[in-house]
């Protein structure tokens, strides 16, 4: 379960059906060949139809946009049988483990909206290699092998555009601890946990137990990073460390807004992280549901409403964003994210959490 | 003595039953060494006081509550005493995001006040929030007391010229003590097993951490913490032990007439409850409804809803029956029914992963209504155990000699002589377990059939997706259909009391 603060509710998000979206466009002959194509998406039209059974896991946390693709693809699919059962990400990652070391298995398929999740359940071996012909739509830093990236998150530094300006702010995350400016941040998080715990693989553990102690000094503690963009731009803090969508979001409700989004280059600062799916069943419906996912028609929507960075080629990303080629995430394999053990270890040693 | 260990019998099973799931969490807490860290001291003692003050605040809300709407006259009791269960119904985590939201600075009250209301977080927020959804634990648990009670020695005290107030505090409220303390515990279990409001308000309890731990996979620790609640359960409940008094028999039943301003002050005492616990959190929703826009709603959840808390609510009666006689019949029944409460200590997401596992076990069952039903009745047969035995102690055992002298078996006496005295009981048991089911939400998402929505699941899915509006018509439904279903409850309870 997210926590969200009441805020939320003031950024009415326009939300189009993407329903009218996937069905409005008219049935087009199929591609000659959807083979060897590669960092470009295809429409829903190229898509051969989805027929038979499969039951889903839907790990939920952010957004819940998800919904609206899913309902989509099942209203353009009338032979297919999608079965939902919805959880907190972590919850259903634990009952696909027990399932599995108990030797039973319900879930087809597992979409979740953090890495941490997809890593855990590929590290028990249940996550089956994917077809290059599906992986090859993404972008080449998106490459794995048994799981599929959907869509992106970018950390950035949402600044008070009164305040400061963004050119005194640091390119280097690690150098940020050393400026005199108003910290806000909300540790308890998970995707800070997870941007720490890339700290800490990218600039080792003594350097990560540094930031995060000068941090904690004067950083001022929020329970969301929705709670430190809005106390960013009300001027409580000069900045704060947060996912990009939280200040879009904020932004597209209060275009006026007093924030604006800083990055840092090739750091932890910077890092983009996904949600994901993966199989669990040698199923051709299985991967063809997939391609629906990386369909133009859904990443556009998951760009344009829920403020997620596409991750093919060729989709706009969502309003207020910098281009994403611009961006200089560090190279880490996203997987390697859910050793979150040592990270909560460091941040309790260091009475953060 | 032979129905005795009979009962026994049935209590063990069930107590059996009831340790599996701890069982499992030893298993998966033992995978680390890693369970205490710094900061410890403090999450024990904010659970603990977090726990302690919802348990007093609840008394303090509930027994007044429970005593106006079982002894005094007032126009529609029964209207009042169902609607003031209700915010049983409500998830806790909604409630405290709605009051959240409502005040302090900026808030939605904010603009409809002259005054800025202040702001509810920390522990005064979080205690004054789960105060608000357990207090109708006491409500119902003490009025299964005060219907047991004589009220000729009230009567006796205000004729011989002690005042309402004085009377009830003297003759009253040490006769019910057993009931009073039954509904504090359960409002303390409940306190600490909370996921969502403590986090929302942001107090660091037992809670939180789980909710840290278990979010970045550490299940072991998760596990681990748990089970270290239970230190706190026991704490709890040796505290509930220490308030036991003997029962005295039962008597007759009085009505009190209250006098105008007695009325008045009725009023003014559960008018913001009321507003609090209820009206708030709906109008608040149905401000963002009114924003966001109506959207569709499936109907066949509140089918749902009600059909599994109703046959939850049933088995679970049914069974502690048995269990409530033999925690009265001797030491090991009550040890037995005090092993039952430690589950319900424990944080629902967690409770949801240990049934996971033993679901799994049961392939045949696993993610079947048979299973979610059992969790269920594991989870909640601690609150038809607590009305029943309240009811139970007060029982008058010379009814029961006296139809075996003229000739009455077992069998008999059981359906003429003790079913009707403590049908009071199991009713008040049958609604805690029904609203309790009614909001219960992990065990729901883990264990039920694919695909099954209740009014509880679908409101935690607009509640995370962002659409906060499109929790008032999920939230309005829960209540409507609790006071429906509560109604026909207390109706039947009529309907057997009058058999006798």
């Amino acid at each position: 379960m997210k926590l969200t603060t009441p805020a939320e509710t003031f950024f009415r998000m326009r939300r189009r059906s993407l329903s009218q979206l996937l069905i409005a466009s008219a049935v087009a002959p199929l591609p000659t060949c959807l083979i060897g194509q590669t960092q470009t998406s295809v429409s829903v039209n190229a898509l051969p139809p989805l027929e038979g059974e499969l039951t889903l896991y839907l790990g939920r946390g952010e957004g819940g946009l998800y919904e609206n693709v899913l309902q989509a693809i099942t209203d353009r699919n009338p032979d297919f049988d999608l079965k939902i059962r919805r959880g907190p990400t972590a919850a259903l990652a634990n009952a696909i483990i027990a399932e599995s070391k108990a030797g039973i298995t319900r879930a087809d398929l597992f979409w979740a909206v953090d890495t941490g999740a997809i890593g855990l359940v590929a590290e028990q071996g249940l996550a089956l290699n994917l077809p290059t012909n599906l992986t090859n739509h993404l972008k080449p830093e998106f490459h794995y092998d048994n799981w599929l990236p959907i869509s992106g998150r970018v950390r950035t530094i949402p600044y008070n555009n009164q305040r400061i300006s963004a050119d005194q702010i640091p390119t280097d995350i690690m150098k940020l601890p050393d400026t005199n400016f108003q910290i806000g941040w909300a540790p308890e998080y998970a995707s800070f946990q997870s941007f720490i715990t890339a700290m800490r693989i990218i600039e080792g553990t003594a350097a990560t137990k540094d930031w995060l102690m000068k941090v904690n000094h004067k950083a001022k503690k929020y329970a969301g990073e929705l709670g430190v963009v809005m106390a960013v731009e009300r001027g409580e803090v000069d900045l704060g460390f947060a996912n990009h969508y939280y200040t879009l979001r904020l932004k597209s409700g209060k275009p006026k807004a007093q924030v604006d989004l800083a990055f840092t280059n090739g750091d932890a600062g910077c890092l983009i992280n996904t949600s994901g799916i993966l199989t669990m069943k040698e199923d051709e419906t299985a991967i063809n549901f997939m391609r629906y996912l990386l369909t133009k028609e859904v990443q556009s929507y998951l760009s344009t409403e829920a403020f997620e960075i596409p991750l093919v080629g060729g989709i706009a990303p969502p309003e207020g964003l910098q281009n994403t080629e611009s961006l200089s995430p560090p190279e880490i394999d996203l997987t390697q994210l859910a050793d979150l053990r040592p990270t909560l270890d460091l941040m309790r040693e260091l009475r953060i959490l | 003595m032979i129905a005795c260990t009979r009962h026994d019998s049935v209590s063990f099973v069930i107590t059996a039953l009831a340790l599996l799931p701890l069982a499992v969490l030893v298993n998966i807490a033992l995978e680390t060494d890693q369970v205490f860290y710094v900061g410890h001291y403090d999450i024990f003692l904010n659970t603990f006081l977090v726990a302690i003050f919802t348990s007093f605040i609840s008394v303090c809300v509930g027994v007044p509550i429970a005593i106006v709407l079982t002894l005094i006259e007032i126009p529609l009791r029964k209207f009042w005493l169902v609607t003031l269960l209700t915010p049983l119904a409500i998830p806790s985590y909604i409630g405290a995001f709605a009051l959240y939201a409502a005040f302090g600075s900026g808030g939605e009250l904010d603009a409809f006040l002259p005054f800025t209301p202040p702001s509810i977080t920390g522990l005064a927020g979080t205690v004054s929030v789960l105060s608000l959804y357990t207090y109708p634990f006491v409500v119902l648990t003490t009025r299964a007391s005060l219907l047991r009670i004589d009220q000729n020695q009230l009567h006796a005290s205000r004729t011989l010229g002690l005042g309402l107030l004085v009377s009830l505090w003297k003759i009253v409220i040490p006769r019910i003590k057993n009931g009073i303390a039954g509904g504090a515990l359960l409002a303390g279990l409940y306190a600490i097993s909370d996921f969502g409001t403590p986090a929302i308000l942001g107090v660091n309890t037992y809670t939180r951490a789980i909710y840290v731990e278990y979010n970045a996979f550490g299940l072991s620790q998760a596990a681990g913490l748990s089970l270290q609640l239970i230190l706190l359960v026991g704490i709890l409940l040796l505290f509930e032990a220490q308030a036991k008094v003997p029962q005295t028999p039962p008597g007759k039943m009085i009505l009190i007439k209250p006098t105008a301003m007695q009325k008045i002050g009725f009023f003014s005492l559960t008018l913001p409850v009321i507003l609090l616990s209820i009206i708030l959190p709906i109008f608040i929703f149905s401000l963002w409804l009114m924003r966001e826009g109506i959207a569709g709603f499936e109907f066949f959840n509140v089918v749902n809803a009600v059909s599994v808390s109703l046959v939850a609510a049933s088995i679970s009666v049914l069974l502690a029956i048995p269990m409530a006689v033999s925690a009265l019949s001797g030491k090991a029944g009550k040890f037995m029914e005090r092993i039952t409460y430690l589950g319900f200590g424990i944080p629902g997401i967690v409770m949801g992963t240990a049934l996971v596992y033993v679901g799994l076990q049961l392939p045949y069952l696993y993610q079947t209504f048979t299973l979610l039903i059992f969790a269920y009745v594991l989870r909640f047969i601690p609150l038809g155990i607590t009305s029943v035995r309240n009811s139970l102690e007060s029982m008058d055992n010379s009814l029961a000699s006296a139809a075996r002298t003229l000739g009455a078996g077992p069998a008999e006496i059981f359906r003429r002589v003790t079913l009707p005295q403590v049908s009071r009981g199991i009713t008040a048991g049958a609604a805690l377990v029904f609203l309790e089911t009614m909001r219960e939400l992990p065990a729901t998402l883990l264990l039920g059939p694919t695909g099954f929505d209740t009014l509880a699941t679908y409101l935690w899915r607009v509640y995370e997706a962002g659409y906060f509006g499109r929790a008032a018509i999920p939230g309005l439904l829960l209540i409507f259909t609790s006071i429906i279903v509560l109604l026909i409850m207390l109706y039947t309870e009529d309907i057997v009391e009058g058999s006798n």
